[in-house]
Parts: structure tokens; sequence; C-alpha cells
């Protein structure tokens, strides 16, 4: 293909879309582009690269749920937690994949563990116990961790990650810290149901609430994870909607020393 | 000179009539030191901030960062709001000058890689779907190529479908000099398709 220059006169009017120009406008760049090779060759290369830029991937990450965080405190202190959240947000870019493999191996030997308690359930509710029309609110349950079997699990502060159950799903939470400073928190989750594929679960919304804080929403990545980033140390609800009924993980305890 | 006093900014009466407070309200508000009110300012703008400025900088994570960045500098710097109509605009400012810091921190060390081939560019007007998708993001590493004036218009106008009118209320710029710089933006991102074309380069220290 050859570089045609467009003509000077015409070249602003070329980069425009259709519906920009004023009729004449519009009326009189189509004459002239009927006689021009170089305007006519600009104007289909413009109109490629312009469909090429509108293609791109939709952004999978999305802005923080919020400022709630900072403003509360005075503006020298917002600036330390702003500094803060900001390093959460870099280092979660370098643990996140670690950190989803993990998680997805950890999913993985914990479905072989749970699937005679899941599968009981799911008998169960085959039974004849089936999803009523309203949404339930299906409390999950604490597992006790694979690695520590033998130590049973520890009340609400059972080692992280922590993997719940309720009926025929399982989240696996892991609180993961800020290598510097040390303060800052984020709580990454991974969610599974049985017979139902990643791809559908991607969207499911996800709430994280404490008595102190707003309800922040996330929503269920590609991967099936979900990930709130920073958090304070609190006593968190966290609530996963699904279209048939909402699971929730009470008394999320999290605390400075995690 | 500013069009802003000609060109209403976009979506600024949106919540007018719906029992909402405007964006007007709220910035007042905030600029009084209502966390709450600006709390709600960053749930209006801070996607659109986000998509703005992850074009810019061409990654997700630090757009996430410039996002905040952005809100945090406007809530300390409130009190030099002089006109709180115009105070998309003003975040579109501190947005665009934090994302051109950032590229000018960066320029050293970023590199735009592409690997693909002259003769995958001379397919590009009979793509199938994942040449597609290739071609789509050869695109997108050509418009972190061009000049940030230039890119910050053909995002606004190509990727977040506003009005010339509209870009010029929230850059501070003529109409006139919005066309300008999407003539230019185009025709630049077309001069590097076929340069790398011509010289098969597939990967550029910027």
């Amino acid at each position: 293909m050859n570089h045609y220059l467009p003509c000077p006169e015409w070249a602003d009017l070329l980069a425009l879309r259709q519906e920009s120009l004023s009729p004449a406008e519009c009326a009189a760049l189509d004459a002239h582009v009927m006689e021009c090779p170089a305007c006519a060759a600009t104007r289909a290369d413009y109109l490629r690269l312009i469909a090429h830029l509108r293609s791109a991937p939709e952004l999978t990450i999305q802005p923080l749920p919020g400022l709630a965080l900072h403003l509360r405190d005075d503006e020298q202190d917002t600036g330390v937690k702003w500094k803060q959240e900001r390093e959460a947000v870099a280092h979660a870019r370098t643990v996140r994949r670690p950190v989803r493999a993990f998680l997805t191996g950890l999913a993985v030997a914990s479905l072989i563990f749970a699937s005679h308690v899941l599968h009981s359930l799911h008998e169960w509710a085959r039974a004849g116990h089936r999803l009523s029309a309203d949404l339930r609110r299906i409390v999950a349950r604490l597992l006790p961790p694979q690695s520590q079997l033998a130590l049973g699990v520890r009340g609400s502060q059972a080692v992280w990650p922590r993997r719940y159950t309720a009926e025929d799903v399982s989240i696996d939470v892991q609180l993961e810290r800020a290598a510097n400073p040390k303060d800052t928190l984020q709580l990454i989750g991974f969610v599974t149901r049985k017979g139902v594929t990643v791809k559908t679960l991607q969207g499911t919304a996800v709430h994280l609430s404490s008595h102190a804080q707003t309800v922040y929403t996330q929503t269920i990545d590609e991967l099936g994870n979900f990930v709130f980033s920073p958090i304070i140390p609190a006593t968190y609800t966290l609530e996963v909607l699904f279209p048939d009924g909402i699971v929730v993980i009470e008394q999320l305890l999290v605390t400075a020393q995690d | 000179m500013s069009s802003s006093m000609q060109n209403p900014e976009p979506n600024s009466d949106i919540h007018k009539g719906s029992g909402l407070p405007s964006d007007l309200e709220l910035v007042l508000r905030a600029r009084a030191r209502d966390d709450a009110a600006f709390e709600e300012l960053y749930k209006r703008h801070s996607l659109r901030l986000y998509i703005f400025l992850t074009r810019m900088v061409g990654d997700g994570a630090v757009g996430c960062e410039l996002t905040q960045e952005t809100f945090l500098r406007a809530w300390r710097s409130f009190p030099e709001l002089d006109t709180p109509t115009s105070f998309l605009s003003w975040l579109y400012r501190i947005a665009r000058n934090l994302a051109i810091d950032y590229e000018r921190k960066n320029k050293k060390i970023r590199l735009v890689s592409y690997d693909r081939t002259p003769a995958c560019l001379e397919q590009i007007s009979a793509d199938g779907p994942e040449e597609g998708v290739e071609t789509a993001e050869y695109v997108n590493h050509l418009l972190l190529r061009v000049k940030p004036e230039y890119r910050e218009c053909l995002i606004m106008y190509h990727k977040q479908e506003l009005e010339v009118h509209e870009i010029a209320a929230l850059l501070g710029l003529t109409t006139g000099t919005v066309r300008v710089y999407l003539s230019k933006g185009l025709s630049e991102m077309r001069r590097l398709w076929y340069e790398d074309e011509s010289t098969g380069k597939g990967e550029r220290e910027q």
C-alpha cells in the first residue's frame, strides 16, 4: 500500500465521524473524495483504524469502589493512607497472578476433599428441598484448613486462607498484605459452584460490608476471583449474590495482626 | 481561550429532575469539605476517568492508581477550583497531567512491543476474528505512540464517543483545535502504521 497524504484543506473533515459534520460539509467531502484518490485512500485507512480502536478488548479491572477510607481523616493522614493504598494496588498487580494460581490449586484440592460433603448436600437439595422462587440467604460454614486437619478449626480466628461452603458453593478467601507498608490488607476470594462453569460465575456481584463502612461491591472475574483492596481491620460480612440465592459469610474477622 | 463557557460539560445536568443532587450541588458541598458529597462525585465519574486514564497509559492497573490519585488531588485542591460548574473539566486536567507525568517518568523504560510482521499488516482489511483482535491490539499500541494531546482527543472522540464540543469543554480547547488534534492524531497513527509496514519493525523503544 502507498501512503497517500490527503489534501490539507480536507484533512480535518476526513478525521471526523459523519454525524459530526454538517449536511453541507458531508456532501462536499463526499464529492471531493469521489474525485481524489489520496483523500479516498486516507478515508479508507482512517475507517479501518477507527474500527480497530473501537474494538479494543474491554477493560477487566475496575476502579476502586470508593474513597471513604481516606476522607474520614485529616489531609495529612489521608496522604499516608492513600500512599498505602497505591502501594497495595501495585502489590496486587505483582501478586495477583501467583495468588490466583495458588487459589486455583487450592480449590481443586478442596473440591476433592469437600466433594463428599457437597454431594450429600446436593442430594439433599435434589430430594425436595429445592431453591424457592424468592432469594434465600444461605450462611456459609467454615471448613477446617486442609493442612491442619489434626489441629481442627480455631473458631473465627482460623488461619488464612479460609474455605467456606454453602450447599454447592465453595468460597476460598485469602488475606494478603502489602510488603511495604505493612498495614495495608486486601481480601482475595475464589468462588466455585458445582456444575457451574467459571464463565457463568463471571460478573456475579460480591458485597463486603461492616458496621462502620459502606457496602463495597466487586464482581467475580473471568478466573472466578474477586478482590477487595485495600480493607481495614474490622469484622465483615461478605455476600455472594447468585441469581437463586445469596451465600453469606458472617463474622469474617480481619485483624491488624492478620 | 477556554470554550467551556460556551460548551456545557457532558452529562453536567444528567441528574436534573431525578431527585438526586446535581453535580454542581455535590461540588459545592465537597468544596466545603463534605466527604460524602465527594464520594458521590467519585462514584459518578470514576469509571469514565478510569477508562480515559487506562487508554492514555495503556495499563489498567496504572489507570486504576491514577484515577485514585486524580480524585485525591482534586479533594486536596478544591479551594483552587474557581468555577464549580467546570468541575469535570478541572478533573480531566488533573487526570491528563498525571497521565503525562507518568508517561514522562516511564518513557525510558516503556517498550511498545508488538511482533506483527508487515505481511500481517497488509492483510488488515481482510482479517478474520482472531487476526482482528490482534490488529485491534496493534492499533491500540499505535495510539500510545502519538502525542498525548492528540491521544486524549482520539480517546474521548472514538472510545468515549463524546462530541467535538464536549471534548472542547472538558479540555478547555476550542472546537477548531479539537478537530485539528483529531486529524493530526489519526494522521500520525496512519504514518506509524505505514512506517512499521515498510521497516518491518515489531518492537520499538519509546
